[in-house]
């Protein structure tokens, strides 16, 4: 009886070290408080330039023809679409005889710093003039681009 | 025995009490803030974040101060994402707050007694973001807690 009774009182002594131990580790806490912030990248307009210019045109006729679209931005993008191009008057050839329809498929990502090529087709409108033979046509092209 | 039994627990708690009393706290008290530890200070690392855009991930590293000295062990910091300013310091309403987000840190640092420690947050911009959300900052707001090691 006399024996239980001790390890009983150890026990309780445990227990007071460690309400003790607990109350002790609570009052050395803190906090700490500060402020700072983080910025979005700023976006850069990408470049559309010829690649490939396809075969001579003739009136009716097309062919295709291929343009690069870069990304100077530190972050992926793709290409949501690519507007149709109409061809500027080129000495004497009227504006619009040359003309490429929108592509229905701009599909892929464009990685950072890099580049992509896409194909286009053009066509020469059936009502060209003699002033637009042997010449070079310019299609302005707008291509827009997003995030990936 | 009844006497015996009751007297030993009571013994064992005030020795406890008295060591702590004498080796713990009290050669700190006249330093610490109240008893406890003095707020430590938590605040960018000039120069180290990443420029965020839509679903990217970046690294804000961020500095504890410890006032301290006396090591402390740093737990939690959390911060919170305000709403974001132009290059000129405007308001840009059609950006959310929300389209930022900046992780908890991932685990507890130790601070050296007057000393400093970087760490890095991760940093997140939400796919979604709107266009609205080029060029700007979004202000963070951190907290954090500390103990004694």
């Amino acid at each position: 009886m006399r024996k239980i009774s001790k390890r009983s009182a150890v026990v309780l002594g445990a227990a007071g070290v460690v309400v003790v131990a607990g109350v002790a580790y609570a009052a050395w806490t803190s906090s700490g408080t500060g402020t700072g912030s983080v910025s979005s990248t700023t976006a850069v307009n990408s470049a559309i330039t010829p690649a490939g210019s396809g075969s001579a045109l003739y009136p009716g006729g097309g062919t295709d023809f291929t343009v690069t679209i870069d990304n100077p931005n530190d972050y992926p993008v793709v290409v949501t679409a690519i507007s149709a191009g109409s061809s500027d008057a080129v000495n004497g050839c009227a504006a619009g005889t040359v003309t490429s329809a929108a592509p229905s498929n701009t599909a892929g990502t464009i990685a950072a710093k890099g580049s992509s090529t896409y194909t286009l087709h053009a066509t020469m409108s059936s009502s060209a003039t003699d002033a637009c033979k042997g010449q070079t046509f310019v299609l302005p092209l707008t291509a827009t681009l997003a995030s990936a | 025995m009844s006497r015996w039994r009751i007297a030993v627990p009571a013994g064992a708690l005030a020795a406890v009490v008295v060591t702590w009393f004498a080796i713990g706290p009290a050669p700190v008290a006249s330093t610490a803030n109240g008893g406890g530890i003095k707020p430590f200070g938590i605040a960018d690392v000039p120069g180290r974040a990443t420029a965020l855009f839509p679903g990217a991930a970046g690294t804000r590293w961020i500095r504890l101060a410890n006032a301290e000295n006396f090591p402390i062990l740093v737990q939690t910091v959390t911060a919170g994402v305000g709403k974001p300013v132009d290059g000129r310091g405007k308001p840009v309403p059609a950006c959310p707050a929300s389209s930022v987000r900046v992780d908890a840190l991932p685990r507890p640092v130790t601070v050296p007694a007057n000393g400093t420690a970087d760490v890095p947050l991760t940093s997140h911009m939400l796919p979604g973001a709107p266009d609205a959300c080029r060029s700007v900052t979004f202000p963070l707001t951190y907290t954090g807690t500390a103990v004694k090691p």
